[in-house]
């Protein structure tokens, strides 16, 4: 067989590039969503969430006491729980007030223990209902805890006092927290975690639609037959049509990581925190040069999978529904980076796509283990090269070309 | 030109089984000459262009096409040949001029021979006025010039057309016609296939009629109606295609 000719890989792959760029869905892929859809997206996500925060921390809760007039200085403690106005349930069954508390007429219950807190002699029981599963209930009892907390403190000082102790008694060490970690790092974290995740799922979308166009679109629109009848071997077009996925899959990972970056950057920046600003200057090129450089071997995979998966597709639409589960399959191991407790050992550097999510993590938040970024390059330019093979074995099959 | 001996082409189908498309013909088109293959749908005429395109591998037999044969020297084959299908299927959002240019780097002409190539069928079909427009944009008379400038921006010197005029408007269907007797006069060969009798019958040096993967018959139109005992291409072709019917009327 005669080796594949450059100049027709080139004209192929030329042809398929100003295809594809005038293909408004491949730009959508390719372009508008890494650069807009996604910074976008968590921008007002954040401003979502943020205000969500801010909306239910100034929710009024309403607490129903129980019994409260035994212990008035709980009570009285009680009533400096922030937002809440304290309701007097005495004498309700304890069933009624459950109800209450699913009903949401009511978010939380304190059931005072009926003697007086005041008497060390005893150890009584503060009982607080409320449900976990409803988020004002369960600020409801956060700040019941808070509350309870302050007074239990003041009330242990008080009897510390009285019994003539000192307060290492109940209190042998202070502990003091030292966060080595600065601002910078901390949100560096999140988009270590966060990054690799984006980043394999958009070079994949931006693959896959020009995949899709290039096998089964032209069969659909029947160029494909002409194009097999002119001097372009099976291989060269191939190569061609595989080098033009690879490069819009580069475009949009490169765009992605990008528009991500500057989207978490000045997203922070913009939801409040100054660092925002100093982080743009101190997020290290050379790891975010690393990840892409990991993504070339991925991006390949990636072409080569479509392709040979697509180019069996009559249609567009059959070749979607082909595609489809593919995406699914990949949601899980292009998250691992998200996972707690994942770690980069020797058999996820094996593993694809985990291995790049890992390998991606571990540069950007500089714990980057080399013995696992040169298997996990070896191991996806392994798997990429054995896709380009299977790709170009399946493109030379008629029963794939032309099934009917 | 053309030599076919013994060719046969079997596909699997899994609900089918075993389509013997095209069972053991044998043909030959002489250099210069306008040979059809004429056939109702389903006669085996597409898969037995496909295979002399090199786009389909023969199942058995042999196929030499200007000088190469399909099966050893696909690559040498398809460098001499011009292929067009009657679908004017096009890359809709190139403009003729991308979509020749792609064509000529394909069939590798040098910078300047490919903008030669790319003037000349501009003029010869008329392209001039849109070849700068998307192909998406263009009307169906259009397209087929613009497919036709194709399947000739290397000048070759065989030309093989799949059902050319199939489903075209009766204004397009006479472009083909009309560049397929020019190409006559220019001394190319060409192998094209219809179902139109009228079309092999004005067109045609030679005609072989082919039905159910077999050729039935060939020959000059004179040597066909010799062969089938009848008086012109229509009463010979159903002779050949359907004898029931044809004794029946």
């Amino acid at each position: 067989m005669a080796l594949p000719r450059v100049e027709k890989i080139a004209a192929v792959w030329r042809k398929e590039l100003l295809d594809i760029v005038r293909d408004r869905r491949t730009l959508m892929s390719m372009i508008v969503v890494p650069i807009l859809l996604i910074p976008v997206m968590m921008i007002v996500g954040g401003v979502v969430a943020a205000s969500a925060m801010k909306s239910l921390e100034a929710k009024e809760l309403v607490i129903a006491t129980v019994d409260s007039q035994a212990s008035p200085r709980l009570f009285e403690a009680l009533q400096g729980v922030d937002q809440a106005t304290l309701v007097d349930y005495t004498g309700t069954p304890l069933d009624s007030l459950r109800a209450r508390i699913s009903d949401n007429w009511i978010q939380a219950a304190v059931i005072f223990p009926g003697v007086n807190l005041d008497d060390p002699s005893v150890q009584p029981t503060v009982t607080v209902m409320f449900r976990e599963d409803r988020e004002k209930s369960e600020l409801a009892n956060r700040r019941i805890n808070k509350t309870l907390d302050a007074f239990t403190d003041e009330l242990v000082s008080e009897r510390l006092v009285a019994f003539n102790a000192p307060e290492s008694v109940v209190t042998p060490f202070m502990i003091e927290e030292e966060n080595l970690a600065t601002d910078e790092q901390m949100i560096l974290m999140v988009l270590a975690s966060f990054l690799p995740y984006m980043l394999i799922l958009i070079t994949f979308t931006g693959a896959l639609y020009p995949a899709i166009d290039m096998t089964a679109g032209e069969k659909e629109r029947g160029t494909l037959e002409t194009l097999l009848a002119s001097p372009a071997s099976r291989l060269e077009i191939v190569f061609g049509k595989f080098l033009a996925v690879f490069s819009t899959a580069m475009v949009s990972g490169i765009l992605s990581v990008l528009s991500l970056t500057v989207a978490i950057v000045s997203g922070t920046s913009w939801l409040g925190s100054e660092i925002g600003q100093e982080l743009s200057l101190e997020i290290n090129a050379g790891a975010i040069l690393g990840a892409l450089s990991m993504m070339i071997p991925l991006a390949a995979l990636f072409a080569s999978i479509l392709l040979t998966v697509c180019v069996f597709a009559k249609s567009t639409r059959e070749a979607q529904s082909y595609v489809q589960p593919l995406v699914f399959l990949l949601i899980l191991p292009a998250m691992m980076s998200m996972m707690p407790g994942s770690e980069s050992t020797m058999g996820s550097a094996w593993t694809p796509v985990v291995n790049v999510s890992l390998a991606v993590e571990s540069l950007l938040t500089d714990q980057a283990d080399p013995t696992f970024i040169g298997i996990t390059l070896l191991s996806t330019t392994v798997y990429a090269l054995l896709g380009i093979l299977l790709t170009s074995r399946v493109f030379q099959k008629e029963t794939a070309l032309f099934r009917v | 030109m053309i030599d076919v001996r013994g060719l046969s082409k079997t596909f699997e189908d899994r609900k089918r089984g075993k389509i013997e498309a095209v069972k053991s013909i044998s043909f030959e088109v002489h250099k210069g000459e306008i040979f059809g293959l004429l056939g109702t749908n389903g006669a085996g005429k597409t898969t037995t262009l496909r295979m002399l395109a090199t786009i389909l591998q023969p199942t058995a037999g042999t196929a030499v096409v200007a000088g190469h044969d399909v099966s050893a020297e696909p690559a040498k084959v398809r460098e001499h040949i011009g292929y067009l299908t009657g679908d004017t299927n096009l890359y809709t959002r190139l403009t003729p001029r991308e979509m020749l240019t792609y064509y000529a780097n394909l069939f590798g002409l040098s910078k300047a021979d490919r903008l030669a190539a790319i003037e000349r069928v501009a003029k010869r079909f008329g392209l001039d006025e849109f070849i700068d427009t998307k192909i998406g944009k263009l009307s169906t008379g259009q397209r087929q010039r613009t497919s036709i400038s194709r399947a000739v921006i290397q000048q070759p010197e065989l030309m093989i057309f799949d059902e050319p005029t199939a489903g075209l408007d009766p204004i397009s269907a006479r472009h083909i016609t009309e560049f397929i007797r020019e190409g006559r006069s220019g001394g190319v060969t060409l192998l094209f296939s219809t179902h139109y009798l009228r079309e092999a019958e004005n067109l045609c040096d030679r005609i072989a009629i082919m039905h159910d993967g077999e050729i039935k018959a060939t020959g000059t139109l004179a040597e066909i109606l010799s062969q089938t005992g009848t008086e012109d291409l229509e009463q010979a072709f159903f002779s050949l295609a359907d004898p029931q019917a044809a004794a029946a009327t």
